[in-house]
């Protein structure tokens, strides 16, 4: 199966440091034709309705895990903006940081552009003055890309003063985050953005109600912005025809473990796992059995006639909740304890610390994993484990504690409670 | 009003009410760590109008809304009151997730109840013992030492543990902290310092000061009021005074604050706003106190020095307008810490104590042929940064302190029970009258607006040569943090602005750094509602606790006969004897002070 390309059409195409490059196949066109369309303010108020009504059309549902429907954010945000005379902000969210998702990276250092281009879209269509690009503080490279990319589009006159025959300035600050998982998280973000501690927020208020200084805030993922230029290239009902039921358009795939061709690969939503894994992936490396495949960073592990079931952001029978996109493929000499290891001490380095069972039950979870990848698994240890999982699923703060949970109720899903005995594990 | 269901009874609640905040009244026992009733005082956005942070996770209950099939877990401090909302506050789930909850924080912190002066009055131990928790279950978070380099590191002080005894007033020992987070917003929310926040991330998170240095703020002690378990205490000085009576060659002399009789009863089971002060006299002297002197008598000096300083401020354009209160410390250092370009507004006047306390080693000793170093001056007061006011320069004649040792009312408590006294079945006994005799004026100082109130008394006489009518001055009162008081001297209307909490002086602040100003006279308390919610009163300590303590102190202002400062006979005597006049040079001396700049020796 060939991939669907629609975000990633340009990827690997052009050169992420030369703007030239992008507008010659084509880029800024969509800026263009918009801001043509603004001269005027009845003009400005069409073009707004349209671009929202085609959002809300698309089914166009937010890229970075929950999926909330983007069109429905973007109007909450403006109403409570226009109704209550408060600026609005954009907040574009590259801070990836879950383990297995190299998604948002990808798209930053081969088509920075389409990026800018959507966002310079978005703005106008919000009209918002301010957007912050929060990107994961270990991206350099990602970093420098996109500081340039805003350079050039500003040189370009696609930002700043004379642009449009309106007064107001779009300005877009390339933010390098503080370096914590957590900030991915859309009030922990704002909080680091406004210099205090990032910790999640109770919700409601929801950010597109109070966000960046009590103000309405949109925060949107890289890759759904990444979305705006190409579905306004295709219009709605093109768009819709990609995917499968209520999840439309495309999906980035980050695929990592135990294939042939692991890498960023982008498919329509409903695509099944097999399809991926066995064909643009080239299907298990040579020599390796499949022991299982894990979507999302927290989702169940898959094997057999699970692999046939449709990748998609609805709920309900044999379809898999998609998240970030991160598919792991683990073979079966990977040792489980390791993996276990790993993803505690992920947890437990990452929680923000703020509510209890978080703080201290990643820690305990770090601390029996230790024991059990050194079988020196204490009697307490399973029940321990127990109530721990039942805490961090129902009393923690934020759904981090939820996820820092999954693994180990997968993994007891997946092996049964033998897994905890090392001696019966072994027969 | 609105109706809904808790534990199937039902109860009328005011729509959008917390639910914890209906079960405290309803008394419907929750579990909870991190919500406190003076956090509805504070200034939060709109959005964020509730009690705590939800971080600790205890007070989850589980709740329906109307037309909802399905109960739900939610913590019952951010949980509102709709309409036919069902609640329970406790079944067979709830409890093993709290008790889960409560393991995990009480592992961080097991194993030094018995020395830990919060011992037999900890929230946090007397949960643990209602839902009788297995200490030892998980592995300590914070307690590890794993190598050496960490072992260097404690060394060093730069590790995650810290026990902080250096800065002069608040002991800080994190490895009892339970990471509630309550201290961090009474200083941010309540103080608007931040000299404490949460510090690292993850597995390493703790509660600290940035690159764990000593604390250095205005140790108005908030924080150690809202501790539910000892990381934050008062630095005990217990041993100091019990060092002092027994040594034969000291005379030991107490001084007692105007806000610790109202509430020193609350350490012995008495109701808020007990009226102790014959009990308490005695008790002090059953602990071995030679004299116990008033501090109201002081502030009746403060008084009388305060009210000329205005008064020729005013009349004669001395000096600047308006014109600072200097009586609570833990303002007067915040000043200095962040704006010392108001240093000239603030009054000169010493705190009430410290007066006394000058008196007591000049005056009262040349008196009596005493050597100022044989006596050991001792202060009961219902504050923290009292004790760092104590270790200034300032007051310290030839090496010699003003103040040797200063107790809060907390630490008096202890003293007490320690000797098995019981405060009821004491007799009653009074003041030594040599710096003993007081009037009401000193007396309402316990209470924010009380200072204003006590000098507009006699300003009044001083600006007019006659006392006012009516001398209550309801204007003063209030329990608001910020608040405008207008008062009619003559043909001149003094204008007056009283705050407390250091985030509202702030705020007063900036403004008046701007040039806007409406007042002439700016009194500051850094505690809620003044001293009577000081930093070392008792715990526990609410809103409604506060206005019983008040009520008391205004009960005391009107039974007293004598209710104006000018009007004490021994402050005519000592001016008479000793300090020629108000304003005068040897008023001066001992009775006044300076300020200057604050250097961080420790904070970056």
């Amino acid at each position: 199966m060939q991939e669907t390309k629609i975000i990633t059409k340009l990827c690997g195409k052009i050169d992420p440091f030369s703007i030239e490059s992008y507008i010659s196949r084509g880029g800024y066109q969509q800026l263009l034709a918009y801001l043509k369309n603004i001269k005027t303010k009845k003009g400005r108020l069409q073009a707004h309705k349209k671009i929202m009504k085609l959002v809300e059309e698309s089914g166009l549902c937010g890229r970075g895990g929950a999926g909330f429907p983007t069109g429905e954010k973007w109007r909450i945000a403006y109403q409570k903006a226009q109704k209550s005379r408060q600026p609005l902000y954009l907040i574009v969210n590259g801070d990836e940081s879950q383990p297995g998702a190299f998604k948002d990276s990808f798209l930053m250092k081969k088509n920075p552009h389409l990026i800018i281009e959507g966002i310079i879209i978005l703005a106008y269509v919000l009209e918002c003055k301010k957007v912050f690009v929060y990107i994961n503080g270990t991206f350099k490279e990602e970093l420098e890309i996109m500081r340039q990319a805003v350079t050039a589009a500003f040189e370009h006159k696609f930002l700043g003063g004379k642009t449009t025959d309106f007064k107001e300035r779009i300005k877009i600050k390339i933010i390098q985050g503080a370096g914590g998982y957590i900030y991915g998280e859309e009030t922990a973000l704002i909080d680091s953005l406004e210099g205090n501690r990032g910790e999640p927020k109770i919700k409601p208020p929801f950010p597109p109600q109070s966000g960046y200084n009590n103000s309405p805030t949109v925060v949107n993922n890289i890759e759904t912005i990444a979305n705006l230029v190409p579905l306004l290239e295709m219009g709605a009902k093109k768009y819709r025809q990609l995917g499968k039921g209520n999840a439309t358009g495309t999906k980035l795939f980050s695929v990592s473990g135990a294939v042939k061709n692991p890498g960023v690969f982008e498919f329509p939503l409903g695509t099944s796992l097999r399809a991926i894994i066995y064909g643009i992936c080239g299907g298990m490396e040579k020599g390796k059995k499949l022991a299982f495949v894990q979507v999302g960073g927290t989702g169940d592990f898959l094997v057999g006639k699970q692999l046939d079931y449709c990748l998609t952001y609805e709920k309900g029978k044999q379809k898999i909740p998609v998240g970030l996109g991160n598919i792991l493929v683990v073979d079966k000499n990977v040792a489980v304890e390791d993996l276990m290891f790993s993803w505690s001490q992920f947890y437990a380095r990452e929680s923000c610390g703020q509510c209890t069972p978080c703080r201290e039950g990643t820690y305990q979870l770090l601390k029996i994993a230790e024991r059990l990848k050194e079988k020196k698994l204490m009697e307490k240890d399973y029940e321990n484990m127990q109530d721990i999982v039942e805490v961090l699923e129902k009393t923690s703060l934020c759904p981090f504690g939820n996820f820092a949970a999954q693994p180990w109720k997968k993994v007891i899903k997946f092996y049964g409670a033998d897994f905890f005995d090392a001696r019966k594990r072994k027969k | 009003m609105i109706k809904i269901k808790i534990n199937q009874k039902q109860y009328q609640v005011k729509e959008g009410q917390r639910i914890l905040a209906v079960c405290n009244k309803y008394r419907i026992e929750i579990a909870s760590l991190c919500s406190h009733p003076n956090f509805s005082d504070f200034e939060k956005p709109a959005e964020q109008d509730r009690s705590s942070n939800a971080v600790c996770r205890l007070c989850l209950v589980k709740a329906r809304k109307k037309g909802e099939r399905k109960y739900q877990l939610i913590p019952a401090c951010i949980l509102k009151a709709t309409a036919g909302l069902e609640v329970i506050t406790e079944d067979a789930e709830i409890i093993r997730l709290r008790k889960t909850n409560l393991e995990l924080l009480f592992v961080n912190h097991a194993g030094l109840c018995a020395h830990c002066s919060k011992n037999m009055d900890c929230e946090l131990q007397n949960l643990a013992i209602k839902y009788d928790i297995d200490e030892f279950r998980f592995v300590p978070r914070l307690n590890e030492i794993e190598s050496n380099e960490e072992l260097d590191l404690l060394y060093e002080k730069m590790s995650r543990r810290m026990i902080d005894t250096e800065n002069p007033a608040i002991v800080r020992d994190s490895e009892k902290c339970i990471h509630c987070g309550r201290c961090v917003d009474v200083c941010k929310n309540m103080q608007g310092i931040e000299a404490i926040s949460s510090v690292g991330k993850g597995n390493q998170a703790v509660v600290g000061t940035e690159y764990n240095v000593p604390l250095e703020c205005s140790y108005c002690g908030q924080c150690t009021t809202v501790c539910p378990s000892g990381a934050l205490t008062e630095k005990n000085e217990i041993g100091a005074f019990v060092k002092a009576v027994n040594d034969p060659n000291k005379t030991v002399i107490v001084q007692t604050a105007p806000a610790i009789r109202v509430s020193l009863g609350e350490e012995f089971g008495m109701p808020p706003g007990a009226i102790v002060t014959p009990k308490m006299v005695s008790a002090l002297r059953e602990c071995g106190a030679d004299l116990v002197f008033d501090t109201n008598f002081g502030a009746d000096l403060t008084v009388m020095e305060e009210s000329l300083e205005l008064a020729e401020r005013i009349k004669k354009g001395r000096g600047v307008l308006p014109l600072f209160s200097s009586c609570c410390p833990a303002w007067v250092l915040f000043l200095e810490q962040n704006y010392p370009e108001f240093l000239s507004h603030l009054s000169t006047v010493r705190s009430p104590y410290m007066i006394v306390a000058s008196l007591i080693k000049s005056y009262y000793a040349k008196q009596n042929t005493l050597n100022p170093k044989d006596i050991f001056s001792v202060a009961i007061m219902p504050c923290t940064a009292k004790k760092y006011e104590a270790s200034r320069a300032e007051f310290r004649k030839d090496g010699v302190r003003d103040v040797d040792c200063v107790l809060t009312t907390r630490e008096f408590g202890q003293l007490l029970r320690s000797k098995g006294l019981k405060l009821a079945e004491l007799d009653d006994s009074e003041f030594d009258p040599a710096l003993g005799i007081s009037t009401s004026a000193g007396a309402i100082f316990g209470a924010s607006g009380g200072v204003t109130e006590a000098t507009i008394r006699t300003a009044h006489y001083l600006m007019t040569g006659k006392n006012a009518k009516e001398i209550e001055f309801k204007q003063a009162r209030g329990s608001v943090g910020v608040r405008l008081a207008d008062f009619k001297i003559g043909n001149f209307k003094l204008r007056t602005k009283i705050v407390y909490g250091l985030k509202n002086a702030r705020k007063v602040l900036e403004e008046l750094k701007k040039g806007e100003h409406d007042f002439d006279f700016l009194e500051v308390m850094a505690c809620p509602d003044g001293c009577i919610g000081g930093g070392g009163q008792p715990i526990p300590t609410s809103p409604k606790i506060r206005r019983a303590r008040k009520r008391a102190i205004y009960a005391q202002d009107k039974n007293m006969s004598l209710r104006m400062s000018h009007e004490n006979t021994l402050v005519k005597k000592i001016y008479d004897e000793f300090l020629i006049a108000p304003g005068s040079y040897k008023a001066k001396k001992y009775l006044h002070t300076k300020y200057h700049r604050y250097h961080y020796k420790w904070r970056k």
